[in-house]
């Protein structure tokens, strides 16, 4: 399924500033996956060291919150929208991963 | 205490010839009213920061005629600030914020009353300043003061108008009390590390403007009990690609504070929860 996925702005810099960016999969976590495929670096902020999604991070299909759904396991279908939107306080520089290892779960400022 | 000129709650009886001119553009529309602008009146709101948010929030209340107006902050302006911070000039540089800010109020409105409370926010003192006020209104620039707020408010049963703003993002919703709150929304902050000083912080100015003008409206709205405000769900702005988009969110039964099961019965310790620096350092600073 081709879905098409929202990039907010302190993600924005890390898919070439590009605001929906397209990821194929049957559930979210697979286009999940893909997205991070097509971008290795979105995997450190959308992901914690264990592969999780993180709890300041949510990820939405259609505007729901996936965990009132079926969780990352949601199928999705053609034409659908996910948003990954993290928690956001202000004072708060554009998150980096720190290195594109896997599972490095630090944001570095510029 | 009543001097016969209002009513028990506080709202005036009756508008004099000035506040029906001052508040005609309101008084004039149905779902406001006389009525509801004596509400305005009477309405006690409190104010997390002076800074990006708080700066239209507090405007546009006092506008209002939002009787009593509180402002917590403890840091003094720094030229940085002016670039979005309208409650703060040029030569408030190096004065308290709050102190700026209730001149700005007063000069805009002399009618409202405005309290400052130039202190850190703290587990300590929450309560007691959340408890002399109906609605809260949250401008707070870190994670430790937006997590404390938000138990405060649940806690002491009080309406929570939440917003946040991040180089051109902003996000806005409203919390009432067993309707949801932030730890439901977002169970846990980033990571220590992740959010660097508000001093190294980019954002647009004007975005301020336009998620402190949705929380002042969530506030009137409250205060007038018209409309649907932004309860159970969570309004996203993003400016760049000017495009807004509203998402559901919900109560979760499993929040360890308003939940079905809750954990938390009093404030905590929120820059362990944090993982930050002291709350006496960066509590309800500047907010933005």
């Amino acid at each position: 399924m081709a879905v098409k996925v929202y990039i907010p702005t302190p993600f924005r810099r890390l898919t070439g500033n590009r605001v929906h960016v397209e990821a194929d999969g049957r559930t979210v976590a697979e286009v999940l996956a893909d997205l991070i495929r097509r971008f290795p670096a979105l995997g450190e902020l959308i992901f914690d060291a264990e592969r999780r999604i993180p709890a300041h991070v949510n990820v939405y299909l259609n505007n729901r919150e996936i965990h009132s759904l079926d969780g990352p396991e949601t199928p999705v279908q053609d034409g659908d929208e996910v948003a990954v939107i993290p928690a956001i306080a202000g004072g708060m520089q554009t998150p980096m991963p720190r290195s594109a290892g896997r599972g490095a779960h630090t944001w570095r400022t510029e | 205490m009543n001097d016969g000129q209002t009513t028990q709650s506080g709202a005036p009886r009756v508008l004099t010839p000035q506040q029906v001119m001052r508040y005609s553009r309101h008084i004039i529309m149905p779902q406001v009213g006389p009525v509801g602008q004596r509400k305005l009146m009477a309405a006690k709101v409190l104010i997390i920061g002076a800074g990006g948010l708080g700066s239209p929030i507090a405007v546009y209340l006092a506008l209002a005629g939002v009787g009593t107006i509180g402002i917590v902050d403890f840091d003094v302006v720094d030229l940085s600030n002016l670039q979005r911070q309208i409650l703060h000039q040029t030569d408030d540089v190096g004065r308290p914020k709050v102190q700026s800010a209730k001149e700005t109020l007063l000069a805009y409105n002399p009618e409202v009353t405005v309290i400052t409370h130039e202190t850190p926010l703290t587990s300590d003192n929450a309560f007691a300043i959340i408890d002399q006020y109906d609605i809260v209104v949250n401008g707070a620039d870190n994670f430790a003061t937006r997590y404390l707020v938000n138990d405060a408010c649940y806690l002491r049963g009080k309406p929570l108008v939440d917003g946040s703003i991040l180089l051109f993002d902003g996000q806005a919703t409203t919390y009432l009390p067993g309707k949801g709150c932030y730890r439901c929304l977002f169970p846990e902050p980033p990571p220590p590390g992740l959010v660097p000083s508000c001093a190294e912080a980019g954002v647009l100015g004007a975005l301020c403007g336009t998620i402190g003008s949705i929380q002042a409206t969530e506030v009137l709205k409250l205060i007038l009990g018209v409309g649907e405000p932004l309860v159970g769900r969570l309004l996203l702005y993003d400016a760049l690609s000017m495009e807004v988009r509203i998402v559901k969110t919900r109560r979760d039964p499993r929040c360890p504070l308003c939940g079905d099961h809750p954990t938390i019965h009093d404030l905590i310790d929120y820059d362990a929860f944090c993982g930050g620096p002291p709350l006496t350092t960066t509590g309800a600073r500047a907010g933005h």
